[in-house]
This record gives structure tokens, C-alpha cells and sequence, in this order.
């Protein structure tokens, strides 16, 4: 709890504290008010187009980390063999074993001019689409939201099952002999039931989705020509290239402004059911 | 139909791996050469050169990974313990305090952090990751364990305690063993979690010594212009190896927690 406090609780009260300060992290020490607000919404180009490219890239990401293990689950949930779906429960897994770095890298391998991605466009003749997927500033959002097709989410998928396999099997037969078929049973039968998890999932993925830059910083460090800029990567130069630690916590408090009202005023609250 | 989808979607999902693991087997020259396909001669070199660079940094994660799990489980397991099965003043309180650190994302105490590390003189330490994964992940692993520890039924704890059992018999003998799963699952997470974290060691961690592994990654490119593809392949292989490891041992767990709803919403 001690370690809870010191490390939570005190970084996030500074983190507001100093957004209202022009700090260096040492010696430049000085109350501003809201400049560095001010700054980021009026002066800083950059800011506005993080916020557009961070906002892309995470509802690509939202939907990528729901939809893909939905569809996932509900293809494994229904097939008749009991061994079959043990053994693809276990491979949804498998890539859990990836540092998500060595996936950055090796699809960063893969967008190069004569990565995979290239390679296989032209072995199935469409050599025109090639592109430096990375090295274009009209492609470089599109290669970032391809990385790691088909975007598989092992756990979420096993939340998704999780949640099929709690459907009773009355609700099936009911649903049989109303005529309904796969399509309809899935539209008003399973997607309702897992209302659940689809918020959980949302939630989760629009948190991550908002701060995460890991791939931007490996895939493009924001190039080319600030062209795939993202709020957090902007925090992190901000801090660690130009010493700017106010503005820094500033553009932190601004994305935790945008994650609470989204997930805790928005109209999913998961804790809520807790109890 | 439904079948083809599901070989295409786990072919696909799978083909970086292999692609991985027979490019680390290539010669440079035969990387460039046959690209998709497997070589036929087996390559061992990449992996000697890799290991050399790779494994002291694969040992970094393995102890920042192994501690902040044991920390994580020795205040979290008592915690959720405390918050499950006794009443106390104040708890409501604390145990909100507590849920809402999950809330804190990451991106807002990074540079405050930062700048604390730096001031507790723990840059470049081991320390200067173990504690802040702690305090990052030990509210989630409250949370779910104590959901967890309710789960046991309440005549089972009773009925101990009527025994005589004081609480650290009930928790031992009782309860956790009936939490397994949920703690290989709430293990696992955290062992990805930690293993994958890259940003935060970037910035606190200076030295070539003790570097975790992705920030190792990072850095073995090296010369730009003229990749060793095949030999940092290598390197990812032996940087996956723990996680198997770990996968291996936990997976049935893991996956029976999922299942049974470790993370219900």
C-alpha cells in the first residue's frame, strides 16, 4: 500500500501540479498558470494532429481488438469438435510468447521497401501497389493500423469464449425453434449476452489505445515528417528531448481528461456491476 | 467455410513466428536471396553471435519479471485476502483508493515518475522498474483476487475457522488453493506485462548491462544501412524463450481462468 502510494498516488498528484509549471525536471522551477495549456491548444501544430492521428489509430484499434477475437470466438465456440477447439484454444496463445517489441521490429521488417508486405504484392502480380509504406506520409497512418494483421488477440478471445460458453443451452434450442438461423441467433441471441465483455473490451482497448505509442516510436518515431504523430510520443519528446517537463504533464493531463471522460462519464461503466 | 476462415486467420496470425524462427537458421546472403522459405542449410552461427548480446539482458527480465511478480503476490495476497473475508474500519475507503490506481494511466505519471526515480537516486537500477510495475499492476491483481477469494464458498471458511484456523491457515489451506488458476492467470498477465513493458526502461534504464530485453532489441539494429537480419532474428528467438517457459507451465491454468471468467466484466 506503501509502494501504491509513493509511486501512484504522488506521481499523479505532480503530474497535475506541473502541468501548471514551466519545469526542466532540476533548476527552471516556475508557476505559469495555464501557458502550457494555452500553448497546446493555439500554438503547438503539432498537438492538433497527434490528437487526429491518435484518435484514428485508436479506434482502429478498438476495432481491431474487439471485433477481430468476436468473430474469432464465435467461429471456434461452434465447431462440433471438442479436441479441435482445446487445440486452437492453445494456439490463440501461442503468440502471447512475442515480445509485443520483436512484433514491432519484425513488422517494421515487413513495411520496409523490400520487406514481406512488398514481396507479396508482387507475387501476386499487383507490383503497383507497392509502396515505402513507412517512408510515405500519405501511407504511413494505413501501414501502422496493417501492423500485425490479422490482429488475433489471444486473451480476448478467450474473454469472448469465456462468455459464449456461459449461454445456456435452452437459449440455443429456443432460438432453433423459432426458426432463427446462425446469422439471426448471433444478432439477437449471442451479441446481447456478451454485452459484458464487449465493454469490458472497448474500455480496455480505447485506455491502451490513447496512450500507447510503442509502436509509433519503433515503427516511425513520428516521421515521416511528423506525419504519424501521436499524443504520447509527443510527451515523450517533449520530456526527454527538449526538457519541456511541464508541458509534458500538461499533454499527460489532456490525454487523462480524454480517457476518463471517455471511459468513466461515458456511458460504460464496467465496475459498476460489481456489486 | 467457417473452418477455411479460422486456418487462414491462425496461418496468418502464426507465419511471422515461423518466418522468425527459419530466418534465424539463414545465412545473410540466403535471407536475401529465398526470402519465404526455409534454407537448406541450418545456419547455428546467428544464434552464437545473438546469445552473446540477447542472454544478459533476457537474465535483467527474468529478475525484474520474477521480483515484481513475488512483490505483487506477497501484498496483493494478503490485501485481497483482508478485503474478502474480514471487516475492518476504513476498508471501503482503502479498497476504493486502491481500485482506483488502475484508473491512473500510465502516460500521465511517466514524466512525474520519472523525475521521483531519478530523485530516490534509483536510475539504472533494477529497482527503478520493480517498484513502479508493482505499484502499476498490484491494484488490478487486488481486484481480481479478491473477486476471486469471495468466489470460495462461504461455509468452506467458516467451517475452517470454527476449526480453529486462524487466517493465514484459512488463506493457505483453504482459499488459495481453490484460487489456482486465477493466480497462474493473474501470474502470466503480469509476467507479460512486465517482460513487454519498453518505454519506461528506455528512459531509467542508462547502461548496456542492465537493459531488459526489448530495450536490448531496440538497440541491436545497429548499423542501419546494413541490417544482419538473420542474426537479430536469432535474437528474438532466445527472447521469447522464458515466455514459453512460462506459457508452458501456466497455459492450462491460464486458459481454464479465463474461461471460468478471471476477467468478468
Amino acid at each position: 500500500m506503501a509502494v501504491l502510494g509513493v509511486f501512484v498516488l504522488y506521481p499523479f498528484g505532480q503530474a497535475i501540479y506541473r502541468s501548471f509549471t514551466e519545469w526542466n525536471g532540476a533548476n527552471i522551477d516556475e508557476f505559469v498558470g495555464l501557458a502550457n495549456y494555452r500553448t497546446m491548444f493555439t500554438e503547438d501544430p503539432l498537438f492538433w494532429r497527434s490528437i487526429r492521428n491518435g484518435g484514428l489509430l485508436t479506434v482502429a484499434f478498438v476495432a481491431q481488438s474487439v471485433l477481430v477475437p468476436l468473430g474469432t470466438a464465435w467461429l471456434i465456440h461452434h465447431l462440433r469438435s471438442d479436441r479441435v477447439q482445446y487445440w486452437l484454444r492453445i494456439l490463440l496463445l501461442v503468440p502471447a510468447v512475442v515480445p509485443t517489441v520483436v512484433s514491432f521490429l519484425v513488422w517494421s521488417q515487413f513495411l520496409q521497401p523490400d520487406g514481406l508486405v512488398n514481396r507479396l504484392v508482387g507475387v501476386v502480380g499487383l507490383d503497383s501497389l507497392g509502396h515505402n509504406w513507412l517512408g510515405d506520409t500519405d501511407f504511413v497512418l494505413f501501414a501502422l493500423i496493417l501492423v500485425g494483421f490479422p490482429w488475433l488477440n489471444g486473451a480476448n478471445t478467450l474473454i469472448y469464449l469465456a462468455g459464449l460458453l456461459t449461454i445456456p443451452h435452452d437459449l440455443y434450442e429456443a432460438a432453433r425453434m423459432d426458426g432463427a438461423g446462425r446469422w439471426r441467433t448471433f444478432w439477437s441471441v449471442e451479441l446481447p449476452l456478451l454485452r459484458g465483455q464487449t465493454r469490458l473490451l472497448v474500455i480496455l482497448s480505447v485506455i491502451l489505445g490513447l496512450q500507447n505509442y510503442d509502436n509509433v516510436f519503433l515503427l516511425t518515431q513520428g516521421g515521416p515528417a511528423d506525419a504519424s504523430v501521436v499524443p504520447g510520443l509527443l510527451l515523450y519528446n517533449n520530456a526527454f528531448r527538449y526538457g519541456q517537463y511541464g508541458y509534458a504533464a500538461a499533454i499527460g493531463v489532456v490525454l487523462f481528461v480524454v480517457i476518463f471522460v471517455l471511459t468513466v462519464l461515458g456511458p460504460a461503466r464496467p465496475w459498476r456491476k460489481e456489486h | 467455410m467457417r473452418a477455411l476462415i479460422l486456418v487462414v486467420l491462425f496461418g496468418a496470425s502464426l507465419y511471422p513466428i515461423v518466418f522468425v524462427a527459419i530466418s534465424s537458421l539463414k545465412t545473410k546472403s540466403a535471407f536475401a536471396t529465398n526470402y519465404f522459405l526455409p534454407d537448406r542449410h541450418v545456419h547455428l552461427d546467428n544464434y552464437r553471435a545473438a546469445a552473446s548480446e540477447v542472454l544478459p539482458s533476457v537474465w535483467n527480465s527474468v529478475l525484474v519479471s520474477t521480483a515484481t511478480v513475488a512483490l505483487v503476490l506477497a501484498c496483493g495476497v494478503p490485501a485481497a485476502y483482508a478485503f474478502a473475508w474480514r471487516r475492518f474500519r476504513g476498508q471501503q475507503l482503502i479498497y476504493t483508493v486502491a481500485i482506483c490506481t488502475m484508473m491512473v494511466p500510465a502516460v500521465l505519471t511517466f514524466v512525474p515518475m520519472f523525475v521521483l526515480v531519478r530523485d530516490l537516486g534509483l536510475i539504472d537500477t533494477q529497482w527503478a522498474l520493480v517498484l513502479p510495475y508493482t505499484a502499476g499492476t498490484v491494484g488490478l491483481s487486488v481486484f481480481l483476487l479478491r473477486a476471486f477469494f469471495r468466489a470460495v464458498p462461504q461455509e468452506l471458511v467458516e467451517a475452517a475457522k470454527l476449526d480453529g484456523s486462524g487466517d493465514l491457515r484459512v488463506l493457505w489451506h483453504v482459499v488459495l488453493p481453490l484460487s489456482l488458476p486465477t493466480l497462474a492467470t493473474l501470474v502470466t498477465l503480469n509476467v507479460l506485462w512486465t517482460w513487454n513493458q519498453f518505454l519506461w526502461p528506455l528512459v531509467t534504464i542508462s547502461s548496456e548491462e542492465q537493459r531488459p530485453v526489448p530495450v536490448a532489441l531496440a538497440f541491436l539494429t545497429g548499423d542501419r544501412y546494413n541490417v544482419d537480419y538473420p542474426q537479430l532474428m536469432a535474437g528474438y528467438v532466445l527472447s521469447a524463450l522464458p515466455l514459453v517457459v512460462v506459457l508452458a507451465i501456466t497455459m492450462r491454468a491460464f486458459i481454464r481462468g479465463m474461461l471460468s471468467g478471471a476477467l468478468k466484466a
